[in-house]
């Protein structure tokens, strides 16, 4: 199938009675419509309905939502994995409402404020090919930049940079070398990740696909060059670790001086 | 640092504070305080990345503010003085 065939990747969900006659919208999102894909990977459609759908063979998965679950189906075609994720249209509300400026300004926690699904689901109301519905994205985009969302995944962000942060010190102090390293590395992902998030680089969720928002965003605040290194723990010493989790811990510092909040 | 810092000092920032950038500057939590740093204060904190020394740092604000590095030094310095007791920077 060619991948840049809106009209193919419809024809064979309708051939299979995957798009209900309530459907709002339909997208592909994922890797594949960020053209980061290989030949194993899934086709991962959403499709935003304005009443629950009743398929043949479909799962669930909860969330905290209201019904409390998104449906899913699941097939191979060509050797290719599809995957069908059925989202309401009430969803979309309700999430918009857990990170409206409201709720930000009252102070709800972030790392708290949505489900990693949920997060994906608004990340991707940007990022994504439209299959049908352009209005209803129009909308919900709309929606969604008048939010607080971007404040909250930055805010998240940070905030889990900061903590990794902390440990990385205690743990050096107390002369533990390897665990200070690995929470100097996480707390390295977490930074970028809120670097990336205040270019609109969602879906910190799947660090596997950090160097490619990384790539996207092309932040002036790091080069690509400057990440990837310490990403890969280029100048790392295990005989003397200190220096390289000082300087990690240094462009933490740096990166959250660079990004703004709200 | 106990005393007035030299021209060949160098400060950091240190490790483990938590930073914002807001609109008026950037809020810096450290302990159980809270300071907010904005215009040429914050450029100095901003500076005092480990690497750069007092005189690195005065040329920086000088640069940035169209000002003689010599008339920035004791700025500088100062500021330095004057943070000495909050803990946000180490020698």
């Amino acid at each position: 199938m060619q991948e840049n065939d809106s009209g193919q990747w419809l024809r064979v969900l309708r051939e299979r009675q995957l798009i209900p006659e309530d459907t709002l919208a339909v997208s592909l999102v994922g890797s594949v419509a960020h053209g980061w894909h290989n030949e194993r990977s899934d086709y991962d459609f959403y499709v935003v309905t304005s009443r629950e759908p009743d398929l043949p063979g479909q799962s669930s998965i909860t969330l905290p939502l209201n019904p409390p679950r998104v449906r899913s189906q699941s097939f191979y075609l060509e050797e290719r994995r599809w995957e069908v994720t059925y989202w309401l249209d009430s969803h979309y509300d309700q999430m918009l409402a857990k990170v409206s400026e409201d709720e930000y300004n009252r102070g709800v926690a972030p790392a708290r404020v949505l489900a990693a699904r949920e997060e994906l689901a608004l990340g991707r109301l940007d990022s994504r090919v439209i299959l049908e519905g352009a209005e209803w994205f129009e909308a919900r985009s709309k929606q969604l930049a008048e939010s607080a969302f971007r404040s909250f995944m930055i805010a998240r962000s940070l905030g889990a940079s900061d903590n990794c942060v902390e440990d990385a010190l205690g743990q050096m102090k107390s002369g533990n070398l390897e665990s200070a390293t690995l929470s100097a590395r996480a707390a390295l992902g977490s930074s970028v990740d809120a670097l990336l998030e205040g270019h609109g680089q969602f879906g910190s969720q799947s660090p596997k696909w950090r160097p490619q928002r990384f790539r996207a965003a092309r932040p002036d605040a790091l080069s690509f060059e400057d990440y990837w290194a310490l990403e890969t723990m280029r100048d790392y010493d295990p005989e003397d670790p200190r220096p390289w989790i000082n300087r990690v811990l240094t462009i933490c510092q740096d990166i959250a001086m660079r990004v703004e909040v709200s | 640092m106990s005393g007035r810092p030299g021209p060949l000092d160098v400060p950091r920032r240190t490790l483990g504070i938590r930073i914002r950038r807001v609109a008026d500057g950037l809020l810096l939590g450290y302990r159980d305080q809270a300071v907010l740093l904005s215009g040429a204060a914050e450029l100095i904190y901003r500076l005092a990345d480990g690497d750069r020394t007092v005189t690195d740092i005065a040329e920086g604000l000088a640069e940035e503010y169209g000002i003689d590095p010599a008339e920035a030094l004791p700025d500088v310095v100062e500021f330095l003085m004057d943070q000495d007791d909050s803990g946000i920077f180490q020698w």
